[in-house]
């Protein structure tokens, strides 16, 4: 089946701030059943949301969400911003977007049974069964280092997966293993942050800007400064069961 | 340059099936689907997607002949409406009247010498879901037989329609689209007392399942995963890879009466690029052959178990399905034969009591994802494996050297009538932003771009052939590759439907060209020919914006640039 979506035949036209401003509305891609990140029916709706909103109010305008399964649609829905886009340039360059300064710390961690306190770090799982997302960095990166890397579509069923036996740990986000522990206290699980010595499976998170100008840019800056300073971002995420991790980079 | 990657997602639900108008007339035709399996027709009727169980597109009709198809002109037009990404589907046709699906699963019965409608039907679909997919929203065709019409929803459901009057007959779910995003867009097949069909799979981290469901109730009888669907090929998928494996069964395959075999061809495994480059038997996503993807897969019918198959690309690493394509069915030398066309650019030839290799040929010029394909067993040679980083010109491109569209056979001439797409592509296999829910981890994509292959120009060619042997009998050139079907008739013609929009009539034996006509839109779906009333009729979709079609505007610039991805028409002609 084939899978061809066309990224390159037109340049975006701009939505600078003062566009934004004169609308009242910025506008947030963000996928529909997708807790704890977002979700269109849920209560609360997912932190993506909830920063966007947070964000949308210091720029004096309202958050009008447009609901997409991947990043393909965001051309087509014409949003302004993407939130937890990893803040790794050679990434986000098909995607001509602008990335504001960074807002929290991410990477690909390590999901294990409470029992499992002698593991660290990925190496330690070499020839283990470790869950792993389907075409994902970490599982090429695991796969190489002799790792069995067993696909998945969802990182929920890799968690569960987990708890089940079927593997003996998961490589996961942070966000859904915290959220997973939020919701399933009768199951923890243990969390290693296993990518903090691992480069290319760390990053900060950031907002990518569609067509922004410098100005927006600027803006969302000021913004997420503000709310992470005073302790909106992560009052956030405490909300989801998920810690605050500042960014490394600025 | 274009990524791709794995893809997954959860949506919510709302599904609703609501029935719209009924008319009279339309008789139900008992039986119709003996019609279908009659090797023989009289013509009049086209009953499945690929005109009957031998899956010739072809009509014995011959009314419409070299002497006279000069006179050809339109009979009537109908416009289905809101036709995003183009009219896809193959119409069907039973006792004078003409039957078609749009985009959204929309339905049509239509007066076959008017063109009057008699009824439709158009499904409530899970809105959010369908604008999320990319292969959405078009259906590419129905099934006929016990006196329903049967369709399939790209949110994942088989529904029956009363033939006589629209109205639902049932509604059944079958997949879990608003987790998968994928459903169905190929049509049915009515076998027996059930109606078979494939689901959407690919680059989808599921099983591509083939599923068998009751015509009178909608009952589903069984379910085989093109994906792992034995415990032998879950064998085939190191480190339970199988989970996420993709395949799927995504255009109607065809059925052997005699041996009571559905034969059916399979997608593409998931993720589709393997990091592991040569080391794919032991190493990287999907370690192993990945059975039973881009394969030809024989089923019995009454149980959904496998009777036997071949895999056309073991380990496939370049999306080139075998999911594409018709199973035609023909008998040389004593021998029962299928030919079965792969997307890579070649034709098999297989016996059908056993799918051992008969033969295979190359349909197109520019391959270089193999050396080659051992004609008499059917391994690959020299491989051309991708690991992360740049590859320059592999060729066929993405596209393939065959796309899913149907070529024809006619009895007749003993030919086999079929596009072929020439052109490479550039690519990178790289890291790339996330599409996965939940957005927070980086996946391995590649970029593409289409490109002429080297020394040549990318252009599409009809040739005719030995089906067998490949033996080249006449060729016409195409500035870019045709998108459509095509038709072979009694009549001694065979129908070129053009991507700029031309409709062209060749004759069967020599190729001269000998009527045309401009449609005003591309051309990237079905034709056939019935007949009604004593006279014969030629009707074709028209409609571009298919997801090759796509990658027109770049590569060929004019008129595809401009070509509206939202329209189409059925357009049927005759002669007085």
């Amino acid at each position: 089946m084939l899978l061809l979506v066309l990224f390159s035949a037109s340049v975006a036209t701009a939505r600078p701030l003062h566009v934004i401003q004169e609308r009242g509305v910025l506008s947030l891609c963000a996928h529909a059943n997708a807790l704890p990140f977002a979700s269109k029916n849920a209560d609360p709706p997912g932190f993506q949301i909830e920063i966007a909103r947070a964000l949308a109010r210091e720029l004096g305008v309202a958050l009008e969400v447009e609901w997409v399964t991947t990043g393909y649609q965001f051309r087509s829905v014409d949003c302004d911003i993407v939130l937890d886009t990893i803040g790794v340039a050679e990434a986000q360059a098909e995607r001509r977007l602008l990335l504001s300064r960074p807002y929290q710390r991410s990477g690909v961690g390590l999901a294990l049974p409470p029992r499992r306190a002698d593991v660290t770090t990925f190496d330690n799982l070499v020839g283990h069964r470790v869950a792993v997302q389907v075409g994902s960095l970490a599982a090429m990166l695991l796969g190489r280092r002799g790792v069995r890397t067993v696909p998945f579509g969802f990182e929920e069923e890799m968690l569960d997966a987990v708890i089940g036996g079927r593997v003996e740990a998961a490589a996961v986000s942070p966000a859904s293993a915290e959220y997973w522990n939020a919701i399933h206290r009768e199951t923890p699980l243990r969390f290693v942050n296993a990518y903090e010595s691992e480069p290319e499976l760390s990053w900060d998170l950031t907002v990518g800007l569609r067509r922004a100008d410098g100005a927006l840019r600027d803006a969302i800056d000021r913004a997420i400064e503000r709310l992470g300073t005073e302790g909106t971002i992560g009052a956030i995420y405490a909300r989801y069961g998920i810690g605050y991790r500042p960014p490394r980079s600025r | 340059m274009k990524p791709i990657g794995a893809l997954v997602s959860m949506i919510g639900l709302a599904v609703v099936a609501v029935g719209l108008a009924a008319c009279s007339m339309a008789q139900g035709t008992s039986g119709t689907e003996a019609k279908a399996a009659m090797s023989d027709t009289t013509g009049n009727d086209w009953m499945t997607y690929h005109g009957n169980y031998n899956s010739w597109h072809y009509s014995p009709l011959s009314t419409i002949d070299s002497s006279n198809v000069k006179r050809l002109r339109v009979a009537w037009v109908h416009h289905p409406g809101r036709s995003t990404r183009g009219l896809q589907s193959m119409p069907l046709a039973a006792d004078g009247v003409l039957y078609y699906t749009g985009s959204y699963s929309r339905v049509w019965a239509l007066d076959g010498v008017t063109g009057q409608p008699l009824w439709s039907y158009f499904p409530k679909l899970n809105d959010d879901l369908v604008a999320k997919q990319t292969h959405s929203p078009y259906t590419r065709g129905i099934a006929l037989g016990h006196g329903k019409i049967f369709v399939g929803t790209v949110d994942g459901r088989l529904i029956a329609l009363d033939q006589k009057t629209g109205q639902p007959a049932w509604d059944t779910k079958l997949l879990n689209s608003e987790k998968l995003t994928v459903g169905f867009t190929g049509a049915p097949l009515v076998v027996k007392d059930k109606v078979i069909i494939g689901s959407q799979g690919g680059e989808w981290p599921w099983r591509g399942p083939i599923f068998a469901v009751d015509a009178n109730s909608g009952r589903k009888l069984w379910e085989f995963f093109t994906v792992a669907g034995t415990e032998e090929a879950k064998k085939t998928w190191g480190n339970d890879s199988w989970q996420t494996g993709g395949g799927g069964g995504w255009m109607a395959g065809g059925y052997d009466a005699e041996t009571n075999t559905v034969w059916w061809g399979t997608g593409n495994p998931a993720p589709l690029y393997d990091w592991a480059g040569a080391d794919w038997k032991t190493a990287g996503p999907r370690p192993g052959d990945n059975l039973y993807t881009t394969s030809v897969i024989a089923l019995d019918p009454d149980s959904g178990k496998l009777k036997f198959y071949h895999q056309e690309l073991p380990h496939d690493a370049w999306d080139f399905d075998s999911a594409v394509g018709e199973f035609v069915m023909i008998d040389r030398d004593g021998k029962k034969l299928v030919v079965h066309p792969n997307k890579g650019g070649h034709v098999f030839v297989y016996d059908r009591k056993d799918a051992k290799v008969v033969n295979v040929w190359p349909l197109v010029k520019h391959i270089n994802f193999v050396k080659g394909i051992d004609p008499k067993t059917g391994e690959l040679i020299g491989r051309r494996d991708l690991a992360l980083g740049k590859h320059q010109n592999l060729c066929p491109a993405i596209a393939g050297g065959m796309s899913w569209n149907s070529g024809a056979y006619s009895p007749k001439t003993g030919l086999y009538y079929k596009i072929g797409q020439e052109w490479c592509m550039d690519l990178e296999v790289i890291k790339t932003t996330p599409i996965t829910e939940p957005q927070a981890q980086l996946d391995i994509g590649a970029n593409f771009k289409l490109r002429n292959p080297e020394g040549d120009k990318a252009h599409g060619h009809i040739s005719a052939r030995d089906p067998v042997t490949g033996a080249k009998k006449w060729e016409v050139m195409f500035p870019e590759p045709p998108l459509a079907s095509l038709l072979a008739t009694g009549g001694n013609l065979v129908f070129v439907p053009d991507p700029r929009g031309w409709l062209r009539a060749y004759n069967a034996t020599t190729g001269e060209q000998l009527w045309s006509h401009n449609n005003g839109l591309g051309h990237n779906g079905g034709i056939i020919s019935y007949g009604a009333k004593g006279k014969q009729y030629i009707a074709v979709a028209t409609g571009w914006g298919s997801l090759v079609g796509d990658e027109f505007a770049e590569l060929f610039g004019e008129p595809f640039k401009s070509m509206p991805k939202d329209s189409g028409a059925l357009v049927v002609f005759t002669v007085d």
